[in-house]
């Protein structure tokens, strides 16, 4: 049983590792195969900051939000365990600041010590006059993924650098399943108008003194278009730019200076801080994630796909989810192909 | 008296900030700071620098709260300046666990602190062997970097520093008008206070740079404060040890202490060892003293006693100690001016 995923971001590692740990055992024929034209750290997740948060909203799509509890869930189970370092995971706690009073978020009971900021708290950030204090968890996809490479590796997974053109050109080459994380580039497989770039744009600097994540939101101009400054285990992340629809990976002055500007003036302590990197790229954004099967017939030949993409700003905060979701419907595919080897009658 | 010359003898952080408000306070004096140590040398530097106050049994809890606000609103108005990384002052968060619920739940520090609440079942989860557990942000002032930002704030006033032993006080009664004892663990010799004793600290400080967030058992033997650069794991409090040097079996239970707190510390690299010795006493001596020898007087103003508690209750103290230099200038001038007539 050959199954191939297309995409080795966060979604494409860790439902590849998801569904060896589940099924290895139970299908002794099984063959992994992982294909990408990029791979860590070129990725749109190694851009990530890293930083478990959903949106503020779920949209009433309590999946989603059922998704990325069951990540932290997975995550805050792994903190203490040896390899946590490795998989770059550690608490980290902060400030998600608005202008205005705003609705408890979806998630304010998955997250750790969720509360409303107290005035003198807010006296650390003028300009804002209400927000939320709480413990999350980070988690490095510059860590992360290397440590799910390895893992795959050890468990005997091949990997292919290579462009995959259609379905297609795997099922031809005898693959069964198809495992469809292509984030971004999913349209280039099957056309998708709902997939559409929310293009973000990233300065790392040093910064160790920062401890705290600080989120700021503006209600009127969208999910963060406003700044952000989340500190890494060496770099500090400064953002706050979402551009839905710019297909733009290239670093923009403008947006630089928003980023600069507006960081600096939200944590002034910033103006000491050096640059080290700057980073654009693509979240793949999408009303919901696409998180489905889809038989394909062309001629002949014929195939299972598991798409999984779509995850929009919060792909490592719901990745875990998403993945255990794959894994069930693999385990379907798996279901319906053993009641098709044995038919009813044949057995007598 | 057109210039009073003041002496402040030690360049900890007790020294170092005394000298800095005396020169916002009577800008009148000039200040020479003189000490046998300097950062990094002295006991601050090896302190990890959190505001979390130490309780001194006999000095007043509204005193003692007065410099911890006081301590507090400097430190916080610092951090959240572009001057925050070079004086090495930065917001923290945390938890204070215990294995067995307090006594006192509410410290008389914790509407100073930011956000203090108790924890809730689901953080008490990451502590097995905790059954109750608070909350809080504080603030923490990275040694070096703070001293130095001290220091340097003080010459641009065009305060002298100087590395001098000094021997008894006296001896700078001819060169200074007045003194001012900021000397620590130091004031058991030079002032012969048997009240004042020395309570161990060994330390670790290691590198790693993903613990975000202090935690402190409420027994106050084991604590994680992360730094700008390394993190602090304490620690020891051996009362009446004036060792300074390092144990290497006290070095491995700092480490396992901590690690059963913080797994992922068994990570940790670049551990350092180090220690001080708490200049400890039942309350802090701020106070003023005239020596006097054959008809001459030294006007003395003391600041030492911190113990545990340096950093939590500094710019307090120094504040009110600069204060009584001022009484003691004002004191001098009328006695100078009575002797005019």
């Amino acid at each position: 049983m050959r199954v191939a995923i297309i995409g080795a971001g966060v979604i494409g590692l860790s439902s590849a590792l998801c569904i060896h740990e589940q099924f290895h055992s139970l299908v002794p024929s099984l063959e992994l195969e992982v294909y990408a034209d990029r791979f860590t750290p070129h990725t749109t997740s190694d851009g990530a900051a890293g930083l478990w948060q959903p949106y503020l909203s779920d949209h009433g799509n309590l999946q989603e939000t059922l998704w990325n509890k069951e990540t932290f869930d997975y995550l805050l189970g792994h903190l203490h365990s040896a390899a946590a370092k490795e998989m770059g995971l550690y608490l980290i706690s902060g400030y998600n600041l608005f202008t205005e009073q705003a609705p408890d978020p979806s998630w304010k009971n998955i997250v750790l010590g969720f509360r409303h900021l107290t005035p003198k708290e807010l006296e650390l950030f003028p300009g804002y006059s209400y927000g939320w204090f709480n413990t999350a968890l980070m988690l490095e996809c510059r860590s992360y993924l290397p440590w799910l490479t390895n893992r795959l590796t050890q468990r005997g997974v091949k990997f292919f650098h290579k462009k995959v053109e259609s379905f297609q050109e795997l099922f031809s080459q005898g693959v069964d399943v198809v495992l469809n994380c292509s984030g971004m580039r999913a349209g280039d497989l099957q056309p998708d108008p709902e997939l559409q770039p929310g293009r973000g744009q990233i300065i790392k600097v040093l910064a160790p003194w920062v401890k705290h994540f600080i989120i700021t939101h503006n209600l009127k101009s969208g999910i963060y278009n406003s700044p952000y400054v989340i500190p890494g285990r060496e770099f500090t992340v400064l953002g706050g730019i979402y551009q839905h629809g710019n297909w733009s990976e290239e670093n923009s002055a403008k947006d630089h200076k928003t980023i600069w500007d507006s960081c600096c003036q939200l944590l002034p302590s910033l103006q000491k801080a050096k640059i080290v990197q700057e980073w654009s790229g693509l979240r793949p954004a999408r009303p919901s994630v696409r998180l489905e099967r889809e038989s394909i017939r062309l001629g002949n030949l014929q195939g299972e796909v598991i798409h999984n993409y779509g995850h929009g700003g919060f792909g490592i905060t719901i990745h875990w989810g998403c993945a255990l979701a794959a894994a069930r419907l693999f385990g379907n595919i798996l279901q319906e192909k053993k009641q098709q080897a044995t038919p009813p009658g044949s057995r007598l | 008296m057109a210039s009073p010359k003041a002496a402040v003898v030690g360049a900890g952080v007790i020294g170092l900030s005394t000298a800095l408000c005396i020169t916002e306070t009577c800008p009148s004096c000039s200040v020479t700071v003189l000490s046998d140590q300097f950062s990094p040398n002295t006991t601050s530097d090896v302190a990890a620098g959190m505001l979390i106050p130490h309780t001194y049994p006999d000095t007043p809890i509204h005193r003692q709260k007065q410099w911890f606000k006081e301590t507090f609103t400097y430190l916080f108005a610092i951090s959240n300046s572009a001057e925050a990384s070079e004086a090495g002052i930065h917001l923290v968060s945390g938890w204070q666990v215990f294995k067995s619920t307090p006594k006192e739940e509410l410290p008389f520090w914790s509407d100073i602190v930011l956000g203090f609440r108790p924890m809730s079942e689901a953080e008490l989860q990451k502590f097995p062997q905790h059954r109750f557990g608070q909350a809080f942000t504080t603030l923490k002032c990275d040694c070096p970097p703070y001293l130095l930002w001290l220091e340097k704030k003080l010459k641009a006033t065009g305060t002298q520093m100087y590395t001098r032993k000094v021997s008894e006080l006296w001896e700078l009664h001819s060169e200074y008008d007045i003194v001012v004892n900021c000397t620590g663990m130091g004031a058991h010799q030079l002032v012969g206070d048997k009240q004042l004793s020395p309570v161990r600290g060994q330390v670790l400080k290691v590198h790693a740079p993903w613990v975000k967030q202090f935690i402190r058992d409420g027994d106050g033997l084991t604590y994680i404060y992360p730094g700008i650069h390394k993190v602090t794991l304490g620690g020891t409090r051996e009362k009446g040890s004036w060792s300074l040097s390092p144990d290497a079996g006290t070095t491995r239970d700092i480490f396992d202490r901590c690690c059963s707190l913080e797994p992922s510390l068994q990570g940790a690299q670049d551990i350092e060892v180090k220690v001080g010795l708490r200049p400890s006493r039942q309350c802090v001596r701020v106070q003023r003293e005239v020596l006097s020898q054959g008809g001459i007087k030294l006007p003395v103003v003391h600041n030492y006693g911190h113990g545990a508690g340096g950093f939590s209750v500094h710019r307090g103290t120094a504040n009110e100690a600069a204060h009584m230099v001022g009484e003691c200038i004002s004191a001098l001038q009328g006695s100078s001016s009575r002797a005019k007539l």
